[in-house]
């Protein structure tokens, strides 16, 4: 009987490890699918910022295919969840979690469990007189368990209102993706693909002749042509350069360069750059006396259209005479030099930087030296300030009196402490050196909005008359100045009061 | 001698089940409804706890608790608490008394706290002095008065009310007291369906008389079948896990037990919760504890033990739907 309920309970341990483990795949897809929604515009996202990226620095962007692109957003999140619910389904339950599930599931309230840990130990010969009973009891019920259908409820998931804007997100990437890549991409890769690096390497090869002397041709050809080139046009004859005609014959997009000189920028990326530094600093272009320009003319390695930044390092002599070139709008007080050519103006813009840089590493590594030698034991140096000054005197700090000429008269202030603080007449200033009052005022600003108040209401009335006498009135003190009135005054002012009262009678209340 | 033993068990087990629907069956000639106040106040009489009874007046309590001590012919004592009340007044005290040779001598005249049943009514209107006196007779079933310290007679069960509204003037039971309850149930208004009898059993001429239907020493012996039944390692771990969930911080309390509680509960909980799960089983006819008799003993056994923060006062938070909580998130992270 004991053993036929063993294999019993073998069977029911098994059947609810298989439960347990697909109800945990179940769940794990339920559980994943919300975090796997994102990668379906992450994707067509990060595509668009590596081709972004690309296009910045000057690379050719490699961008998928769309079919591509849209294998990998549906792939990826079902790859994702199919991974999370396979190592759920691999992981096993153990034999008291399986016996769990279907005690749960059929309402055993614990008998499987029970009589799995009773068997156990009735085989060591522990079992009481209510365990055996307990056992006996649970027999049936491990029994039905291995025939009742387990309706085991497990989680699924499908996309509701929360996964829609993961695709309309997706979507529009995918349309912004399809976009770039048609327009963008599509417009730069012809050009580009002259200024690849292997094409450029190419040239000088003997298997490259042929196409170089195709491009020599067709830029003969333009040369040729009645359209002007800018350079033509700014000069009025065309440049013979003979080192550079290399360069000069190769399409503007193939033009090689090296470093800060913009040598690795395309032709149309220079003509803007040249553009822009035109207009930020006078160059050469501006007008300059004949001698110079003919003079500029000759030499071959300075065509007319290179910028200053395109330009070697001149030579001293070159640079005093390039100075006499009225470049500045405005030129510098007291000299007719231009501050942009001269050595003192290039030197103290471009070393200054650097000097403090040297500087601070200097006294940095001198402070750390300190540090070193004082084994650490000290606060950091660099944080050291000079010491308060205890300077008592009135006036002018630690400086001496402006007035004082050494020569007697006004000097520099007696101090005020030790023995001078206590002999009178020694003024100690009651304030802070340095404020005008008696410390720092602090000022602070609130901004309060206007509100209503309640107010009593005043309603606006005409003054009554006077219901009572005024009684007697103080008369003024007599004057004591004749001045003030004279006597035909005050006759023309009692009989004006007269007038008036003659005129209009007071009312007696 | 397997099957022997098992018969063993099963005859206990039936003579538990019988003697307590004799019980109940004998109280409910008295009681009208409230049949799981009825049922707790048995379980804590058999696996040997205090209960601690909390209701509006007028629904029984005192009623319940005489019924029960007239229904099993124990000794019955009432207490009704008020603040001025002392300790000697509970556990008794020293007298006078003249002797037969017209001496005066001190005797010792025992308090209502020795008896079998003690109804403790209305047992928050004591000063927490008077409350304090019977830890010792509650958890070591003794009284100490003096040099003279007495053993109380097992089955001893103090049933003590209080209630829930009036609370001014009132000492609420101090957490080390409420430990010490088995169980807290708490008293509804009865049915709609209830109140015809409850009018016609009370306010007739007909005087109900209840029967002795079992004895103190009978009881006893039902509590050892109640200790004898086994509880197997899952349940055991579920109760475990039942308790350390209501304690804030612990590896399996909720999120609402973090932010409600103050306190959670102690093992003396988990004991708790193992006795009247072991009741549970027999009533239920079974030989061993399970996780559902743990659940559903887990609100009488735990809601005075949890002690919720001012948070959960001031959010409606009742200690019955934190546990309520906790049984739920156990049950389906054993199911995970």
């Amino acid at each position: 009987m004991r053993q036929a309920l063993q294999e019993d309970l073998d069977q029911v341990a098994l059947r609810g490890a298989a439960e347990l483990r697909a109800a945990r795949a179940a769940r794990t897809t339920a559980r994943e699918a919300p975090r796997a929604l994102p990668l379906i515009w992450l994707l067509p996202l990060f595509g668009l910022a590596t081709g972004l990226a690309a296009l910045a620095i000057g690379a050719s962007p490699r961008l998928l295919t769309l079919p591509t692109l849209l294998a990998l957003m549906a792939g990826a999140p079902l790859l994702f969840i199919a991974i999370q619910a396979a190592l759920a389904w691999l992981t096993p339950p153990d034999r008291t979690t399986a016996l769990a599930i279907v005690d749960e599931e059929l309402n055993l309230s614990g008998r499987a469990l029970l009589a799995d840990e009773f068997l156990a130990k009735e085989a060591s010969g522990e079992l009481g007189p209510f365990e055996a009973a307990a056992l006996d009891e649970a027999g049936p019920a491990v029994r039905r368990a291995t025939w009742t259908p387990l309706a085991f409820a497990r989680a699924s998931w499908s996309p509701g209102e929360e996964s829609a804007p993961h695709f309309v997100a997706a979507t529009l990437l995918l349309f912004l993706y399809a976009w770039f890549s048609a327009a963008i991409i599509g417009a730069n890769e012809p050009a580009l693909q002259p200024g690849d690096p292997a094409v450029v390497a190419g040239l000088d090869t003997p298997s490259s002749k042929a196409s170089q002397t195709d491009a020599d041709a067709e830029d003969t050809a333009e040369q040729t042509a009645p359209k002007p080139t800018p350079k033509i046009a700014k000069t009025g004859k065309p440049a013979e350069p003979k080192k550079g005609e290399k360069a000069e014959q190769l399409p503007d997009n193939m033009r090689a360069s090296a470093g800060k000189t913009g040598k690795g920028k395309s032709s149309e990326a220079q003509s803007q750059s040249s553009a822009s530094e035109s207009r930020g600093a006078p160059s050469g272009q501006s007008p300059a006396p004949p001698k110079e320009s003919a003079k500029k003319a000759q030499t071959p390695k300075k065509p007319k259209k290179k910028t200053q930044a395109d330009e070697p390092p001149r030579d001293p002599k070159e640079e005093s005479e390039a100075g006499g070139s009225t470049a500045g709008k405005g030129s510098a007080k007291g000299s007719n030099r231009n501050t942009t050519t001269s050595k003192w103006s290039s030197k103290d813009q471009v070393t200054t930087p650097d000097d403090q840089e040297i500087d601070e590493d200097e006294d940095t590594e001198d402070e750390d030296e300190e540090q070193k030698s004082r084994g650490g034991m000290q606060p950091n140096l660099r944080d050291r300030r000079p010491p308060t000054s205890r300077d008592l005197r009135i006036g002018f700090g630690n400086r001496p009196s402006p007035d004082a000429n050494g020569r007697g008269g006004p000097s520099e202030g007696k101090k005020s402490r030790g023995t001078a603080s206590l002999v009178l007449g020694v003024p100690i200033p009651d304030r802070v050196k340095g404020q005008p009052n008696a410390g720092p005022t602090r000022i602070t600003q609130e901004r309060i909005e206007p509100s209503a108040e309640d107010a009593a209401e005043a309603t606006a009335q005409a003054r009554r008359e006077r219901d009572a006498a005024l009684g007697e009135l103080e008369r003024p003190a007599p004057l004591q100045h004749p001045r003030l009135l004279a006597p035909w005054q005050k006759k023309l002012i009692q009989a004006y009061i007269d007038g008036r009262r003659q005129s209009a009678p007071v009312t007696q209340p | 001698m397997t099957q022997a033993n098992s018969d063993a068990a099963r005859e206990a087990a039936a003579r538990f089940t019988a003697t307590y629907d004799k019980i109940k069956t004998e109280i409910g000639r008295i009681m009208v409804g409230q049949d799981e106040i009825v049922e707790g106040v048995l379980t804590a009489l058999f696996a040997g706890g205090h209960v601690l009874l909390e209701g509006v007046p007028g629904l029984g309590k005192t009623m319940l608790v005489r019924t029960l001590g007239e229904a099993v012919d124990l000794g019955f004592s009432r207490i009704q608490f008020t603040p001025d009340m002392m300790p000697a007044d509970i556990q008794g005290t020293q007298v006078l008394v003249e002797g037969e040779g017209g001496g005066h001598e001190l005797e010792f005249r025992e308090g209502p706290l020795v008896s079998n049943l003690v109804l403790a009514d209305e047992i928050n209107r004591a000063t927490p002095k008077t409350q304090s006196a019977l830890l010792e007779a509650m958890q070591e079933r003794q009284i100490t008065v003096g040099r003279r310290t007495i053993k109380l007679d097992e089955p001893y069960c103090v049933m003590a009310t209080q209630n829930p509204v009036e609370q001014e003037g009132t000492y609420p039971l101090p957490e080390a007291q409420l430990d010490r309850f088995l169980l807290k149930l708490v008293i509804g208004y009865p049915q709609e369906s209830d109140y015809a009898a409850i009018l016609d059993r009370t306010t007739g001429s007909d005087d109900v008389a209840i029967n002795a239907v079992s004895t103190g020493a009978e009881i006893n012996a039902l509590r050892e079948v109640v200790r004898a039944v086994p509880v197997p390692e899952h349940a055991k771990t579920h109760a475990i896990r039942l308790v350390m969930a209501t304690q804030p911080g612990s590896d399996y309390a909720t999120p609402e037990v973090n932010e409600y509680v103050s306190l959670g509960a102690s093992p003396r909980g988990a004991q708790a919760l193992l006795l009247v799960g072991k009741v549970k089983a027999l009533l239920d006819g079974r030989f061993a504890v399970s996780t559902q008799d743990l659940d559903a003993a887990a609100k009488s056994v735990l809601r005075h033990r949890v002690m919720i923060n001012f948070h959960a006062l001031s959010a409606g938070i009742t200690t019955d739907a934190l546990i309520d909580g906790v049984t739920q998130s156990l049950r389906a992270t054993a199911t995970a």
